[in-house]
């Protein structure tokens, strides 16, 4: 059972994202009032604002922690048409609360693009210090710091363009038989083609080619999210569009060598309205996803390798649903399901839908 | 309806030659556009397909005076235009003229370049202009000369515009960021002064039917002001870029529309109550926009020009809604398995019945603004946290199940529990399985006793030894062979999960090399070992063959049939097997007591006998774990794994899967900083690329805390320069260091690590240098 509390923003417009770090302790809210407020833990489970600035001059779209073997690094993302990257700085101790003093300052400003920078996200650790972002008019940028001790200095690598404007972002931190491997999603609603594109680093060509497109999948994307390294023989990239996909990506060599993916779509309609975020755990065993309806949704694999429906939270005070709730045979059929689930005792933390 | 088909169009007119405009500007009757430029200045008539040119005033004409840098129409007489013009001339003209003649009058009194000119907005005569030398000039076309001259302290006067509400009152923006209130019959000081922005004030606009006031500045940002007795500030909009222009758009209360000046094209409509995300924006240009302009009291066209030489006109349909497309919601799972989650709360405008024509007007058109600006203003997100809450109710718990176990207790108490090497693997086996059946894995509970039952033991080759063995001894021992085939009968049954009817070749098998060994006898000391471990085995399998697990291996590992079998099926199942069992044994035993007669006369004489090759389960263990890993238990994967020792060679697992679950499982104890056991891990790896994780960044360079030399001799506490070991000293009891030695990486001052911890509780800087160390 899920226990609902409600934390005090105080952003003055619309939260964007909310990210963890590396390792759950902190967190990062953005918001289109133009500021990112940066939370820390305290003893007793509760989240306070340990830092607050205004770090565009327009909305903030995302937000991305870099690994912290790099230390305490995030990168944001702007309707302003840039992208920053911010580190903390530990200063004076404060006298009365014997706390040192913890400010953001920017290191960099990514100015290339022309248009709203979407998606912003650090690359897996073992490819360094890397960083890419994804634009409205579809360019994909990836910028990498070669010295991690000075983070002034973001070249750009590669620079890859897209007919269609991209709108979200993920990179892919398992590396079995696939490296370095890139998904983008594109909100575009008029073409009826696939929305979800994979890139990925071509030896031959020493560039981030596109190496496929999820056809399956017409309708605007607005989040996809790689699931964590999970030791699997195939890569995992969940899909928000109108409604929820999971894509398992496996990648398969032929007779002549050239590697390519397998893309098997899953799709998944108990949203019934416009999915607007997915995210998996740490341990790339559970997946949650938001709708319109201001529900959250957990999904979990059981041992027949089935994805299933396995809880769903409603936050107290939301405002009216997007679209009524479904009839009673499909409220039967879920808490059947999470009724079976249970028995096998793989699953926890379920509660029956309301 | 022309002006609805018109609504329906977006057109893009190019202008090739004589450059970019500067500034465009409507008649009375919103169907003529006039743009002026350094190089241009045309009038333009808009039709419903396009724009057409009527009136061209430059021609080739190089005199500086046809350099504008605005234009303004009449409000009164659509023949009348009035331009402002670099080299500070302001000229009026009359397009009912032609040729030279239209330039009806020239005013030469700025002295530097003239920013702006307007007409008044009820005299048809009066006309006002600002200028970069600080002067306000107040013109009647009717003579040649100013009638008044307003001075704005010298500061450069960047836009000048009669208010709509007040006879005669106009409002003037400076340079210096400061807003002046004029009335035009007193020119020798002005009513109101006020500072507005921080930097240049560049346009200004007056709300249509609200004494308001915009002002738009080089600080980004455009303020909205109450100008009802002393100017307040009602509303700040932070911008993207410097302002260049705003226009309040006409019949929308709270909508602007502005422009930047430098990098930003797009032309934003803000709604003034939500001052951080544009209303709507129109991203057709691809240079400066320069000029915006709403077509009369049609609020869903707008007429942009920009320096790409372009003028649009703007359906209000096609514009760009940043706010719908901006992902409305944030959610994250946190190490624990709760989860923040923030939401867009969508205000909805109560709808309400009216009965006159008024209100249904009013009903009307906010129904087709409901999805727009009545929620647009009024959106917030509201944040919260789910978290796991241990007290499980709602669902009858089974008895076995005390609490359920979160996923995150069982993955970190698994990894300190866990036992994968130090003792004989049938002990590592079942304490591995208690740990699992502890935290709730029950498959991984199951499959650890597997791995015991089949890798545990230490006769698993034996037998098949010593049935080749027997096959040459001589001695019969019909009671005893038939036992141990016997025994062998429901093992086999239970491991393979055959059905009857696929064992009955198996039968014929047996039966045949029954018949073969009655030529061959063996002694009764040799069978009873390999008897008695069969038997044994035989126990444990039904032993471990409990309710719960029956299904479980049925639904995860042996039987992969129907995933919807209820419990209650299950168990006849089982003793169906155990019934169906029992025939075949009598069945056996009668033709055994028929073989011996016809084989008496011993007809057929066999000089070899095939061995028979026992069952391996190694396909099966490596499919186990492979579905482990599916479902994202990469840690029982593993640990069964390195468990296993030598005997993972056995198992058809690839070398790059396993050193990939390496990678995965090291990753995941990092982040929930189980240090040491992913230390351990990578020790117990048998992979050298794994291996070496644990040997990087283990070299640690010191430096002399005295000279700030490195310390480069054989002995890590002995300076070679300083001939002293000064910097093995504690910096603050100042004794020499043995044990742990702690020290600051900044200034290479350390000492004890208890003195250290003491020390740094009260202060933040270094004992010896004052540096300030990052302890905190």
């Amino acid at each position: 059972m899920f226990d609902v509390e409600p934390i005090i923003a105080d952003h003055k417009d619309v939260i964007h994202d909310v990210v963890f770090d590396y390792y759950g302790r902190r967190m990062a809210t953005c918001s289109s009032d133009q500021t990112v407020k940066i939370w820390d833990e305290d003893g007793q489970g509760k989240w306070n604002v340990t830092s607050s600035w205004k770090a565009h001059s327009g909305s903030i779209w995302r937000v991305s922690w870099a690994h912290p073997e790099f230390g305490q690094v995030v990168a944001t993302c702007s309707f302003d048409r840039t992208a920053s990257v911010w580190e903390e700085v530990i200063g004076e101790k404060v006298s009365s609360t014997n706390t040192p003093t913890r400010r953001w300052v920017r290191r960099t400003t990514l100015v290339d693009s022309r248009t709203s920078v979407t998606d912003v996200e650090f690359a897996p650790k073992y490819l360094g210090l890397l960083l890419a972002t994804a634009s409205a008019d579809g360019i994909i940028r990836i910028y990498e710091a070669p010295d991690i001790m000075n983070l002034s200095q973001w070249p750009v690598q590669h620079e890859i363009s897209n007919k269609l404007p991209l709108s979200c972002l993920s990179w892919n931190t398992s590396t079995y038989m696939v490296t370095q491997l890139l998904a983008a999603g594109s909100d575009e609603a008029a073409t009826p083609t696939g929305k979800v594109f994979l890139f990925a680093y071509s030896e031959n060509s020493r560039k981030c080619v596109k190496i496929d497109t999820v056809n399956d999948i017409t309708d605007p994307v607005t989040d996809v999210a790689f699931a964590p390294n999970a030791g699997r023989t195939f890569h995992m990239l969940a899909v928000a569009s109108k409604d929820l996909y999971i894509v398992n990506l496996r990648g398969v060599t032929d007779a002549t060598d050239i590697s390519k993916l397998d893309i098997q779509t899953i799709k998944f309609s108990e949203h019934n309205c416009p999915v607007w975020r997915v995210c998996w755990n740490m341990l790339a065993t559970m997946l949650i996803s938001t709708g319109d309806d201001g529900c959250v949704r957990l999904w979990r694999m059981n041992y027949n390798r089935q994805w299933r429906c396995a809880a769903v939270l409603k936050a107290e005070g939301s405002g009216p649903t997007y679209e009524p709730a479904p009839p009673t045979p499909t409220l039967a059929t879920t808490a059947s399901a999470t009724a079976k689930f249970y028995k096998k005792g793989t699953i926890g933390n379920q509660v029956p839908w309301h | 309806m022309p002006d609805s088909v018109e609504d329906t169009s977006t057109i893009s007119l190019r202008i090739c030659l004589e450059g970019h405009a500067n500034a465009l500007a409507l008649n009375k009757d919103n169907n003529q556009i006039a743009l002026a430029g350094r190089s241009l200045l045309k009038v333009y008539s808009i039709n419903s397909n396009g724009f057409t040119e009527s009136c061209n005033m430059r021609g080739k004409n190089q005199n500086l005076s046809y350099s504008a840098n605005d234009v303004a129409w009449s409000t009164l007489d659509s023949n009348l235009l009035a331009t402002a013009a670099t080299n500070g001339v302001v000229s009026v003209w009359d397009l009912s003229k032609f040729g030279r003649q239209k330039q009806l009058l020239v005013y030469n009194e700025h002295e530097r370049t003239a920013h702006t000119v307007t007409f008044h907005s009820s005299e048809p005569n009066i006309l006002i202009s600002g200028s970069q030398d600080g002067t306000i000039k107040c013109f009647d076309i009717r003579s040649d000369k100013s009638i008044n001259t307003y001075f704005c302290n010298s500061e450069s006067v960047r836009d000048v515009k009669f208010s709509p509400h007040t006879q005669n009152i106009f409002s003037a923006v400076s340079e210096n960021g400061t807003v002046q209130l004029w009335d035009m019959r007193k020119w020798d000081k002005c009513m109101v002064q006020f500072t507005a922005h921080y930097g240049p004030v560049y346009t200004c606009d007056w709300h249509p039917t609200r004494n308001w006031l915009a002002t738009g500045s080089r600080d980004k940002q455009i303020k909205v002001w109450n100008m009802d007795g002393r100017p307040g500030l009602e509303h700040t909009i932070h911008t993207i870029a410097v302002v260049g222009r705003v226009k309040w758009r006409p019949e929308r209360t709270y909508h602007i529309a502005s422009c930047a000046l430098v990098v930003d094209y797009s032309v934003h409509v803000w709604d003034i109550r939500r001052p951080y995300i544009p209303f709507a924006s129109f991203n057709e240009h691809t240079n400066v926009t320069t000029g915006i302009a709403w077509q009369g009291s049609d609020s869903h066209c707008l007429l942009s020009i920009s320096k790409d030489s372009t003028i649009y006109k703007h359906a209000f349909k096609d514009a760009t809604r940043p706010a719908l497309k901006a992902n409305a919601q944030g959610a994250s799972l946190g190490r624990f398995g709760d989860i923040s989650f923030a939401n867009k709360i969508k205000e909805y405008e109560p709808k309400t019945s009216g009965a006159s024509n008024t209100k249904s007007s009013s009903f009307i058109r906010r129904k087709t603004n409901v999805a727009g600006s009545i929620q647009f203003h009024l959106d917030h997100s509201k944040m919260y946290k789910f978290m796991v809450n241990d007290t499980f109710s709602g669902y009858p718990l089974s008895e076995s199940v005390s609490r359920p176990t979160q996923e995150h207790e069982s993955f970190i108490g698994c990894a300190r529990e866990l036992v994968i090497s130090g003792k004989k693997l049938s002990e590592l086996c079942e304490h591995n399985a208690e740990v699992s059946k502890k935290y709730g894995k029950h498959n991984a509970t199951t499959l650890w006793n597997f791995i015991k039952l089949f890798y545990g033991s230490n006769h698993f080759e034996p037998p098949f030894e010593h049935r080749s063995s027997f096959s040459n001894q001589k001695n019969p021992m019909n009671s005893r062979r038939a036992t141990q085939v016997a025994s062998d009968w429901p093992q086999q049954r239970t491991e393979l999960g055959q059905d009857l009817n696929g064992n009955t070749p198996e039968t014929a098998h047996e039966i045949d090399v029954a018949n073969v060994d009655d030529d061959t006898l063996g002694s009764s000391g040799v069978e009873h070992p390999p008897t008695s471990s069969v038997i044994l085995s035989e126990t444990q399998i039904i032993s471990e063959i409990t309710f719960d697990n029956f299904e479980l291996l049925r639904n995860g590992f042996i039987y992969v049939g129907p995933t919807e079998c209820p419990k209650a099926l299950a168990f006849p199942a089982l003793h169906h097997d155990v019934q169906a069992a029992r025939p075949q044994l009598d069945l056996k035993a009668s033709d055994h007591e028929k073989s011996p007669p016809p084989h008496v006369p011993t007809v057929l004489k066999v000089s070899h006998v095939p061995p028979i090759p026992m069952w391996e389960p190694h396909k099966f263990v490596s499919d186990a774990l492979m579905l482990m890993n599916d479902v994202g238990d990469v840690q029982t994967a593993l640990t069964v794994l390195i468990a296993l020792g030598e005997a993972r060679k056995l198992l058809p697992i690839d070398d790059a899967l396993v050193e990939h679950w390496f990678y995965t499982y090291v990753d995941q104890l990092h982040r929930y900083e189980l240090w040491n056991e992913a230390c351990e891990v990578i020790n117990r790896s048998w992979l050298r690329s794994v291996q070496q994780l644990n040997q990087h960044s283990t070299a640690m360079h010191t430096n002399c805390g005295e000279c700030g030399r490195p310390m480069g001799g054989k002995v890590g506490w002995y300076c070679d320069k300083c001939k002293s070991m000064q910097s093995a000293k504690c910096c603050v009891c100042g004794l020499i260091v043995r044990g742990v030695y702690a020290w600051c990486q900044g200034c290479s001052h350390g000492g004890h690590i208890e003195h250290l911890q003491k020390y740094f509780a009260k202060h933040s800087k270094c004992p010896k240098c004052g540096h300030l160390c990052a302890y905190s």
